[in-house]
């Protein structure tokens, strides 16, 4: 709710004259008429019609013409996130503006996925990045051992890189609100959050819908974040739900891979604007395929093969 | 002969005597006039809602010469889904060679509002009438997606019952733009339906479209006057590529 306060209205005595007959927010402001705010605010019909189309102009969201945004989104570059095969896969890079979703089942290498883009980001942009860990389990010691074998950076160059990188480790759906929240003044960052269920699996089971209300919050800013030039990717884990009862026909092989449902589901579905689903290849561990599961503009299903060594992702 | 007085109000009047644009001919699923017309959307994700709606946009803003309608459209994106390098995309394919100057005039036509939370929404609605007060070329508005802000607004004393929560928010939506006699379109997703509500019933929606995939086979059904029609569609690079009627 949008409260009144004084710089939308006047002054401090009309707002009280209002907050007495409870109008509270702008909505109710808005909603009573005219002639019934004239006697309340004591202000004249042509004084309250010009009041509430200021307010109207004041709260409401920004009108932004197609041309600017094209302007802008033409400037706006994109990042590429130095492993060939994805860039090729995602038409370039990951595009400024947008959502990303890396989902798979668990060891599948969504964590390294993101170690090895994020490496990469800082080396060819000197960007900081901002990694928000929700399992505490960043491990500075891999980065490291990529950063050897790849790049044979020496340890002053190391430094300088993990330097770069932010972690903020949080561990509930509230400190994670807080955090976002706190990116909101940040220009152009590239924000990466591993894990996003570990934090909403406490509320699954709960019969109430606190769970997705907050997760509606996250979206909410996530959006936000998105549109004021962030590049956002998120993990998602990816189950199987085991079904005994349902009998497995010949082309049960294939259809193995799309067995598996990312944790937070329907829900969530909605937010990413382009989805990749992780899977390990069958009996060769070390590869790792990528498939399209959701996106505007590349073809769904579309895919490509990386493999995961000690020089991390490539 | 009897006359009957009619009264209207200033805005009424202007808008009678204003030439605002006529979408007819938007789609293959929409052929005729749609004036004041709800159109509701229904779909899952990567079935081609966003794209037909991005589809719209582009046959509204190209001009009359290139088969277009050359109406401005106002486009809420509470998703965050739209992505204007697919509009440029189609605009100019459906322009063929487009130069920098003709595109721009398209583009123009567009406006879009990014909206984040549920209040800020219902006084943009208010903004939206000031806006299209001034702005008379403005033929058409979408709304993407309805239920982009439920769940935050169910725990502030927000309405439960979906159905209901979707008809609140078109209503309010309506009850800003009913002087512009100016055609609604709306997305929600498959899920966001009450339990054992029965969505043809919806009397402030005039149609309905459900979006569906199979495989790589796209289907689109509209849904007028408990008639229905199925097309058949298909995706490519370029957008959507012809509508086919089918029958099911």
């Amino acid at each position: 709710m949008i409260r009144l306060k004084v710089p939308i209205i006047p002054n401090e005595s009309i707002l009280n004259n209002l907050l007495e007959k409870n109008i509270c927010t702008v909505n109710d402001f808005l909603q009573k008429k005219t002639s019934d705010l004239q006697n309340i605010c004591n202000l004249q019909c042509k004084q309250i019609t010009k009041l509430k189309d200021d307010i109207i102009v004041e709260c409401s969201s920004p009108f932004i013409n197609g041309y600017t945004i094209y302007i802008d989104r033409s400037s706006s570059n994109i990042i590429q996130t130095g492993i060939l095969k994805l860039d090729n896969l995602l038409g370039g890079g990951l595009f400024t503006r947008q959502i990303y979703e890396f989902c798979g089942p668990s060891a599948c290498g969504k964590t390294q996925l993101t170690y090895s883009i994020l490496l990469n980001i800082i080396i060819s942009t000197k960007e900081d990045i901002i990694y928000i860990d929700t399992k505490n389990k960043f491990s500075v010691t891999r980065i490291k051992q990529i950063l050897k074998k790849k790049y044979e950076f020496t340890n002053q160059e190391i430094n300088s890189i993990l330097r770069k990188v932010h972690v903020y480790s949080v561990f509930d759906l509230y400190s994670l609100i807080t955090c976002l929240y706190s990116l909101k003044e940040k220009s152009k960052p590239v924000i990466f959050i591993d894990s996003l269920p570990a934090l909403y699996l406490s509320f699954v089971c709960v019969n109430n819908n606190d769970g997705l209300c907050y997760m509606n919050h996250i979206c909410s800013v996530l959006k936000y974040l998105s549109k004021q030039n962030a590049t956002i990717i998120v993990t998602n884990l990816a189950i199987k739900h085991s079904n005994f009862t349902k009998k497995r026909n010949a082309n049960s092989i294939n259809q193995e891979q799309f067995d598996f449902k990312p944790t937070i589901g329907k829900y969530w579905i909605h937010i990413p604007n382009t989805r990749l689903m992780l899977t390990t290849e069958i009996n060769r561990e070390q590869k790792m395929c990528i498939t399209i599961g959701k996106s505007v503009h590349i073809p769904i299903n579309e895919k490509c093969i990386l493999n995961i060594d000690d020089c991390g992702v490539l | 002969m009897d006359f009957k007085p009619q009264a209207e109000s200033g805005l009424q009047l202007l808008e009678r005597l204003l030439a605002r644009p006529v979408i007819k001919n938007l789609t293959p699923l929409l052929p005729d006039e749609l004036t004041s017309e709800t159109i509701e959307i229904i779909g899952n994700t990567s079935t081609g809602k966003t794209l037909f709606l991005t589809e719209c946009i582009a046959k509204c803003v190209t001009p009359k010469i290139s088969n277009g309608l050359d109406a401005g459209v106002v486009y809420i994106d509470l998703d965050g889904q739209f992505d204007i390098t697919k509009l440029v995309k189609i605009i100019q394919r459906l322009l063929k060679n487009a130069d920098e100057e003709l595109l721009k005039s398209c583009l123009a036509k567009l406006t879009l509002i990014n909206c984040y939370d549920s209040p800020t929404l219902y006084v943009t609605f208010q903004r939206l009438k000031l806006f299209l007060t001034e702005q008379s070329q403005v033929g058409l508005v979408i709304l993407d997606s309805v239920s982009a802000n439920y769940w935050q607004d169910s725990i502030s004393r927000g309405e439960r019952y979906m159905d209901t929560y979707v008809e609140k928010m078109i209503s309010s939506l309506k009850l800003c733009l009913e002087d512009f006699k100016v055609p609604i379109i709306f997305t929600r997703q498959s899920y966001f339906q009450s339990k054992h509500g029965d969505t043809s019933s919806l009397d402030y929606i005039n149609r309905t479209i459900l979006f569906q995939r199979l495989d790589s086979d796209y289907y689109a059904t509209v849904t007028r006057k408990n008639v229905d029609i199925c097309y058949k569609f298909n995706i490519n690079s370029q957008g959507i590529i012809e509508f086919n009627q089918h029958q099911s």
